[in-house]
C-alpha cells in the first residue's frame, strides 16, 4: 500500500487514491465431489450404480486419495458379501451379490468400493436377486461412506534401547515391541558396552496396533548401523558368528559385537 | 346295449400368468458430498420387484359319463405371489349355460344336463371352482361332474366352459 503524505499550505484540494488488494488464493485441497445414485434397480437386466467423482484437486504431500467404503446394509453384517433385500413387512427376502467393475461378485459390508484421486466414476454391478418366498417389491439400503486418505509421513516412532538380557527401553512406549528367539543352541546376553550380543539369536520388531514401520535402523556396539526397509524387521546372529546381521548381511563383518539400540520408524496408522 | 353316450364338456386352456406390478418411481436424489458437507455419507436404495407368476393348468377336455360321475383336475405349481393374496380359478361361463349351477351338453336339439362340484359344493356359473396358495409345490383342485340326463339324441354333446384366473387377496 502506498503512504501518501500531503502538506497543506493551501486551501485542499480534492485528493483520492486508490490501492489494490491482490491475494492469490492456493487451490484448497482436498476438493471433491462424489455423487452416490440414491437407487440401483435390480430388475434391470445388468444392474449396476455408478460412483462418480467430479472437481477433484488433492495437494499429493497431503491427501492421497479419496476413498468411499460400503459403511452398511440393512440386513447384513460387516464382513458378509450376501446381500439381502426384503418386502416391506418383512416376510420375503432375496439375496444377491455385489462386485466392482463388470464383476457381480467379491464386495463385502466394509470394502473399499472406490477409490479417487482424480475426476473418474467407478461402476458396481449387482446378480439378479433370487430366493424370494413372496412377489412384491424387496428393498435394501446401502449406506456408502466418504473419506480422504492423508499421506502418511515416515516419524521416529520409538528408540528402542538395550538394558538387560531381552530388556529393553522405549522412548515412546506401546508402539513396537522387540521380541528374541533361538536356533537350537543359540543363546544371548547383555553387556553395558556390546548391548545385546551371542549367538544364534533373532530379534524382532513387530508394530503395535495401530501403528505400521517403515524402517528400522539397528545400531551396533560402536554406534555403525544398517537399515531394515521391509518387514520383518530382524537382527540376527548364527551360532557360528556373534556378528548382528540385518538381512544377511553383517553390520561389520567380525568386528559388529551385539546390538545396542534400535531406531523404529513408521506412522500411526 | 349299453346306453352310453360320450358328451364332452370341453374347455381348453395352458394359463401360465404373469402379474406385471408397475415399478415405483423413485423420488429420492442422489446423494452429492463435497468436501464441505457436513454428513460424509451416501445411501442407495437397491430394490428388486419380484413379479408374481404361476402355472395354472385347465384340463382341455372331460369327458362325461352316462353311468358315473367323472372328475377332472385344475393343478397350479410354482404359485409365487404376494403375501396375503391366493390364486383364484373362476367358472366364468358355459357356452349353453349363462347362470345357475345345471350345465348343458347339446348336439343339435338335444340337451344333456349336468352339474359340476367342487370340494364337496355345487359350482354355479361365476362361481370359484379352485384356489392356490403361494408355495412351489403342485397343487391340485377336483372337480366332479354328474352323470349328464335328459338328451333326447344319441351322438356327442357339447359344452365349452370358460375359466379365468386371477390372484386375489385371500380373505
Amino acid at each position: 500500500m502506498a503512504v501518501t503524505s500531503v502538506m497543506a499550505l493551501a486551501p485542499m484540494s480534492a485528493f483520492a487514491d486508490t490501492t489494490d488488494v491482490t491475494f492469490d488464493a492456493p487451490r484448497i485441497s482436498p476438493a471433491y465431489t462424489i455423487t452416490i445414485p440414491a437407487s440401483v434397480d435390480l430388475n434391470a437386466e445388468t444392474p449396476t450404480a455408478t460412483i462418480t467423482a467430479e472437481n477433484v484437486y488433492l495437494d499429493t504431500t497431503k491427501h492421497k486419495q479419496i476413498n468411499v467404503t460400503l459403511d452398511s446394509a440393512d440386513y447384513v453384517n460387516t464382513g458378509d458379501s450376501t446381500f439381502i433385500a426384503k418386502t416391506a413387512d418383512g416376510s420375503s427376502s432375496v439375496t444377491y451379490t455385489i462386485g466392482k467393475g463388470e464383476a457381480t461378485t467379491g464386495v463385502k459390508v466394509g470394502d473399499t468400493v472406490a477409490e479417487f484421486t482424480a475426476d473418474g466414476d467407478q461402476v458396481l454391478s449387482f446378480s439378479e436377486p433370487t430366493g424370494a418366498t413372496y412377489a412384491g417389491i424387496h428393498t435394501e439400503t446401502l449406506t456408502f461412506g466418504i473419506s480422504v486418505e492423508e499421506v502418511k509421513v515416515e516419524t521416529l516412532l520409538t528408540t528402542i534401547t538395550a538394558t538387560g538380557k531381552e530388556q529393553a527401553s522405549f522412548s515412546t512406549a506401546n508402539v513396537a515391541t522387540v521380541s528374541f528367539s533361538y536356533s537350537a543352541g543359540g543363546s544371548s546376553a547383555y553387556l553395558a558396552n556390546w548391548g545385546w550380543w551371542g549367538y544364534g539369536w533373532t530379534a524382532t520388531v513387530t508394530p503395535a496396533e495401530g501403528y505400521t514401520i517403515t524402517k528400522c535402523v539397528f545400531y551396533d556396539d560402536a554406534n555403525r548401523k544398517a537399515t531394515d526397509s521391509e518387514a520383518p524387521f530382524v537382527v540376527e546372529t548364527t551360532e557360528e558368528d556373534k556378528t548382528p546381521q540385518v538381512n544377511g548381511n553383517p553390520i561389520l563383518a567380525y568386528t559388529s559385537k551385539g546390538i545396542k539400540k534400535i531406531e523404529v520408524y513408521g506412522y500411526a496408522n | 346295449m349299453k346306453h352310453t353316450k360320450r358328451l364332452l364338456a370341453a374347455v381348453m386352456a395352458l394359463a401360465m400368468v404373469s402379474a406385471i406390478a408397475p415399478m415405483s418411481a423413485f423420488a429420492v436424489d442422489d446423494t452429492v458430498i463435497k468436501q464441505d458437507s457436513t454428513k460424509q455419507s451416501g445411501n442407495m436404495t437397491a430394490t428388486y420387484d419380484v413379479t408374481a407368476k404361476y402355472t395354472v393348468t385347465i384340463p382341455s377336455g372331460v369327458t362325461l359319463d352316462a353311468e358315473t360321475e367323472v372328475t377332472s383336475d385344475i393343478t397350479a405349481e410354482n404359485v409365487l405371489i404376494e403375501k396375503g393374496k391366493q390364486v383364484v380359478v373362476t367358472l366364468t361361463e358355459g357356452s349353453n349355460t349363462t347362470t345357475g349351477s345345471t350345465f348343458h351338453a347339446k348336439k343339435g336339439d338335444s340337451t344333456a344336463e349336468y352339474t359340476i362340484s367342487a370340494g364337496g359344493s355345487a359350482v354355479s356359473v361365476g362361481g370359484t371352482v379352485a384356489t392356490f396358495s403361494n408355495g412351489t409345490d403342485e397343487q391340485t383342485a377336483t372337480l366332479t361332474f354328474s352323470k349328464p340326463t335328459g338328451w333326447t339324441a344319441a351322438g356327442e354333446h357339447t359344452e365349452t366352459l370358460t375359466f379365468t384366473v386371477a390372484t386375489v387377496d385371500a380373505n
